[in-house]
C-alpha cells in the first residue's frame, strides 16, 4: 500500500514537474517577447526624426570664388562705371537656397544670392523664387504630366542656363551665353537670363527608353539683353523640346531645341539648339561628357535714334573627362558674333582642371585665351582658380552635370 | 485542366489592368514582384551596378514614375535623387499618400548619427541605408510593400497577403534551413535569434543537426573579422556575425586616401583579416592594392538584386554573398 501511495505521489511530482516546466517555457517565451518588442520599439525611436529644421525648408549655402591672373588690363562696364577686374581675387557668390513642398501639390523653391559685383561691392539679389503646380484640385490627373511653373527662375534656353554658376563645369559661362542671353559683367561673374513669368511643362509620348519633354511659357519682356530696350509692354514667349533617349545603361544622348521670342517697340527673338552625350561606365569612376549649345538671334536695335538689325550667330562645344574620382579635365570653344555688329567675333579657347575633396569641396584651375575683332580682348591670357563649397544638402543638380 | 488554367487566365489582370509600380533599387522591385505577383508589374530605375546614392534623376526616370500607381524607394536619405524623379514625374498619383512608400520604415537600423555634421563624410540623417541586406529587414520591408499594395489596389489584398507569406517563408527557409523552419516556425527563430539565444535553445532541444541555410552556412565565419569599400555590409555584418573592421573608405562617400589605405594594410595584418568586400559598383584598385601586400582576397560583392549576372534574385545574393566569402576563407 504504502508502495502505492509513493509510486503515486512520485508520478504526481513529475506530472507537476513537466507542468512547471511547460509554464516556465512559456514565461520564458513571454519574456522573450517583451524582449522583442523592446528591440522594435528601441528601433522605432531611432526612427524619430531628429533634424531641427523639420517642417521648415532644406537649406543650402553655396560659396563659390575665384581669382585670376591676366597678362594685361582687364575691364568690365562702361562710362564712370568701368572697373579693373584682371588679377585680383573676388567671392564670386553667396547663395542661399530654401525648398520645401507648401503643400502635397505644390513645391516651393527661394534662391537668394549675394553677389559680389565687379566693383567689389556686395548686391543681395533674388536669384529665383517660384512655386511648381503639381496637381490642379480640380483635376485627379494632369494631362500628359502637365506641371505649372510660375514665378521668377532661371528659365530653360538651352542646356546651361538652367545651371548657377556653381554648379557650372566651367568657372566662366560659355561667351555665347553672356553675349545672347545677358550678363551684367562679363563671362567672369554670373549670367545668364533670369525672367519672371510661368511655363506648362508637358511629357509627350515616346518611344521606349526615350523621353520627349516640352515647355511652354509665357514671360515678362525686355528681361533678355537683345530686347532691353523694350519696356515690358507686351509679354515674351519661350519653349523648349527636349529628346532624351538612353542608349544603353553606359550612355545617353540629349537633344534640345529652345525658342525665344517678343514683340514690341522692337522685335527680338532666339532660337537655340543643344546635344549633349553622356558616357559613364558602371564600376568605375570615370565619365565623359559632349555636347554644345548653338544660338541664332534675330534682334532689332535701335543705336543713336538710327534703325538697325542684326542676325548674330553663335556657338560653343565643350568636353569634360573624368579620370578617377576626384579629377576631371575639360575643353571649350567659344565663337560668338556680336548682337550688335555680326562681323565682330570673338572666339575663346578654354581649359579646366576640377579637383573635387569631396563631394561637396571643389577647386578649379582655369586657362582661356580670347581672339577677338575687339582690340582690347584680342588675345588675352588668362588663368583662374576657382574654389566652389556647399553646406549643408545639395538639392540634386540637373541631371546632366555628372557629379 | 485545360479549363482550369483557362479560369486561371481569365483571373489574372492583363498587363494594361495590372498595378504599376517603379522602384529605385532592383532589391524593392524584386521583392514588390514576390508580393504582387501577377496582380502587378514592377520596374527599377537604378542599375544594379551603379551606386544608388549617386544615381542622377534622368528625363527617362521622370517618365517610367509618371506611369506608375505605387512608387517605392527605400528612404533614408539613399536616394536623395529620388525626390526628383516623383517632382518631375507629372504624376499626382505618387506624389502624396497611398502611392508613394518609404520602404525601409519600420527596419531595424545602425549607425544613427548622434552628431549631423558633414565633418564625418557623407552621412544619413536617418542612419545607415544599407537595411536590405538585413533578412529580418527585407521581410519588414516586404510587409510595408504588401500593405502599399492592398493600399493602391484593395481587391488584391488576399493575393498580397498570401504571397508576403510565401516570401516570409522562403527567407525564413534560406536563413535556417527548410527542415528547422517546419519544425519551429519561422516567428520563434527570428526571436531567438534576435535575441542572440538561438544557438542555445537549438542545443537545449537537440534540434542543430536541423540548421541549415544562411545561418549554417555562416557559422565558419562568425568572429572573423573583413573589411569592406564602404559601409555597406554592416547589416550583413551583424547578422551572420562577422565584424567589419574597418572601410577603404576613410569617410563615407569620400575615395580612399593613399595614407588610410596604408593604415587599413596594417591593420589587415595585425588582425588577419582574409576578405576584402568591394562593393561591384567601385573600382577594386584600392582593395587590390590592399589585398596585394596582405594576401587578403578581394570578394566583389553585389550590393543590389542582379548585381552580378545570373544572381537575379534577393535569396540569391545573399549566398553569392555568402558563398564567395567562405570561398576567400578557407
Amino acid at each position: 500500500m504504502l508502495w502505492l501511495s509513493l509510486c503515486a505521489s512520485v508520478f504526481m511530482q513529475q506530472d507537476d514537474v513537466e507542468k512547471l516546466k511547460k509554464r516556465v517555457q512559456e514565461l520564458e517565451s513571454e519574456v522573450e517577447k517583451i524582449q522583442e518588442e523592446r528591440l522594435k520599439e528601441k528601433d522605432q525611436q531611432k526612427e524619430q526624426p531628429s533634424r531641427l529644421n523639420i517642417l521648415n525648408p532644406a537649406i543650402t549655402a553655396f560659396l563659390n570664388g575665384a581669382g585670376r591672373i591676366d597678362d594685361r588690363t582687364v575691364t568690365v562696364g562702361e562710362g564712370a562705371e568701368i572697373t579693373e577686374i584682371d588679377d585680383i581675387f573676388y567671392l564670386r557668390g553667396g547663395e542661399l537656397d530654401f525648398r520645401a513642398a507648401a503643400d502635397p501639390y505644390v513645391d516651393a523653391v527661394l534662391i537668394v544670392a549675394i553677389e559680389q559685383e565687379a566693383n567689389r561691392k556686395f548686391a543681395v539679389d533674388l536669384e529665383e523664387g517660384f512655386a511648381v503646380v503639381k496637381k490642379l484640385p480640380f483635376l485627379d490627373e494632369m494631362p500628359l504630366g502637365m506641371r505649372l511653373k510660375m514665378g521668377r527662375y532661371r528659365p530653360a534656353l538651352g542646356l546651361s542656363n538652367t545651371l548657377h554658376m556653381h554648379d557650372l563645369p566651367w568657372t566662366t559661362r560659355p561667351q555665347p551665353v553672356v553675349e545672347y542671353l545677358g550678363a551684367e559683367a562679363g563671362s567672369f561673374f554670373e549670367a545668364g537670363a533670369s525672367m519672371d513669368g510661368g511655363e506648362f511643362q508637358f511629357r509627350l509620348p515616346s518611344f521606349e527608353s526615350t523621353s520627349l519633354d516640352l515647355n511652354l511659357g509665357v514671360v515678362r519682356s525686355g528681361d533678355i539683353v537683345f530686347t532691353s530696350g523694350n519696356k515690358n509692354e507686351q509679354p515674351a514667349f519661350r519653349g523648349r523640346l527636349a529628346f532624351f533617349a538612353k542608349m544603353s545603361e553606359e550612355a545617353d544622348l540629349t537633344v534640345g531645341l529652345s525658342g525665344y521670342h517678343e514683340r514690341g517697340r522692337l522685335d527680338g527673338g532666339t532660337a537655340i539648339a543643344d546635344v549633349l552625350f553622356r558616357w559613364r561606365p558602371t564600376g568605375e569612376f570615370r565619365s565623359l561628357m559632349l555636347g554644345g549649345e548653338f544660338f541664332y538671334v534675330d534682334r532689332e536695335f535701335a543705336e543713336s535714334g538710327v534703325a538697325n538689325h542684326t542676325t548674330p550667330f553663335g556657338y560653343y562645344l565643350f568636353a569634360q573627362y573624368q579620370f578617377n574620382w576626384h579629377l576631371y579635365a575639360g575643353l571649350r570653344y567659344d565663337h560668338v558674333e556680336s548682337i550688335k555688329d555680326e562681323k565682330e567675333d570673338t572666339r575663346v579657347y578654354a581649359g579646366t582642371l576640377s579637383y573635387y575633396f569631396s563631394e561637396y569641396v571643389r577647386f578649379r584651375l582655369g586657362y582661356e585665351r580670347r581672339e577677338s575683332d575687339v582690340a582690347a580682348e584680342d588675345g588675352l591670357d588668362s588663368v583662374f582658380l576657382e574654389f566652389n563649397v556647399v553646406i549643408g544638402s545639395h538639392p540634386p543638380e540637373p541631371f546632366w552635370v555628372i557629379r | 485542366m485545360k479549363l482550369l488554367i483557362f479560369l486561371a487566365l481569365l483571373g489574372a489582370p492583363q498587363d494594361d489592368k495590372k498595378v504599376k509600380v517603379v522602384t529605385t533599387l532592383q532589391a524593392l522591385c524584386h521583392v514588390a514582384q514576390k508580393v504582387g505577383g501577377d496582380r502587378v508589374v514592377a520596374t527599377a530605375l537604378v542599375h544594379p551596378r551603379r551606386d544608388p546614392h549617386r544615381a542622377t534623376a534622368d528625363p527617362q526616370m521622370q517618365k517610367e514614375a509618371g506611369r506608375a500607381d505605387l512608387f517605392i524607394e527605400l528612404g533614408r536619405s539613399l536616394e536623395v535623387w529620388a525626390k526628383d524623379v516623383v517632382q518631375n514625374s507629372g504624376n499626382t498619383r505618387i506624389q502624396t499618400g497611398a502611392g508613394r512608400l518609404f520602404a525601409g520604415k519600420g527596419c531595424s537600423v545602425e549607425e544613427v548619427p548622434q552628431v549631423l555634421s558633414k565633418e564625418w563624410g557623407d552621412i544619413h540623417p536617418e542612419g545607415n541605408p544599407h537595411v536590405w541586406l538585413d533578412p529580418l529587414n527585407i521581410k519588414t520591408i516586404a510587409k510595408n510593400v504588401a500593405e502599399a499594395l492592398s493600399s493602391v489596389d484593395p481587391e488584391g489584398k488576399g493575393t498580397y497577403e498570401a504571397n508576403l507569406k510565401s516570401f516570409d517563408r522562403e527567407i525564413d527557409e534560406a536563413m535556417f534551413g527548410k527542415d528547422l523552419v517546419e519544425s519551429e516556425g519561422g516567428d520563434l527563430l527570428w526571436r531567438k535569434e534576435r535575441l542572440g539565444k538561438l544557438d542555445a535553445y537549438l542545443k537545449d532541444e537537440g534540434l542543430e543537426a536541423k540548421l541549415g541555410g544562411w545561418t549554417m552556412k555562416s557559422r565558419a565565419m562568425r568572429g572573423t573579422k573583413v573589411v569592406s569599400y564602404h559601409k555597406t555590409f554592416v547589416y550583413l555584418a551583424r547578422r551572420f556575425g562577422f565584424e567589419i573592421a574597418s572601410e577603404l573608405e576613410e569617410k563615407p562617400g569620400i575615395a580612399p586616401p593613399a595614407k588610410h589605405l596604408e593604415h587599413v594594410l596594417e591593420l589587415i595584418q595585425r588582425e588577419k583579416v582574409r576578405v576584402i568586400l568591394n562593393e561591384v559598383y567601385y573600382p577594386t584598385g584600392a582593395a587590390d592594392y590592399v589585398a596585394g601586400s596582405t594576401g587578403a582576397k578581394v570578394v566583389v560583392a553585389p550590393v543590389d538584386v542582379g548585381g552580378i549576372d545570373g544572381v537575379d534574385s534577393y535569396i540569391g545574393t545573399i549566398d553569392y554573398i555568402l558563398d564567395q566569402m567562405a570561398a576567400a576563407m578557407k
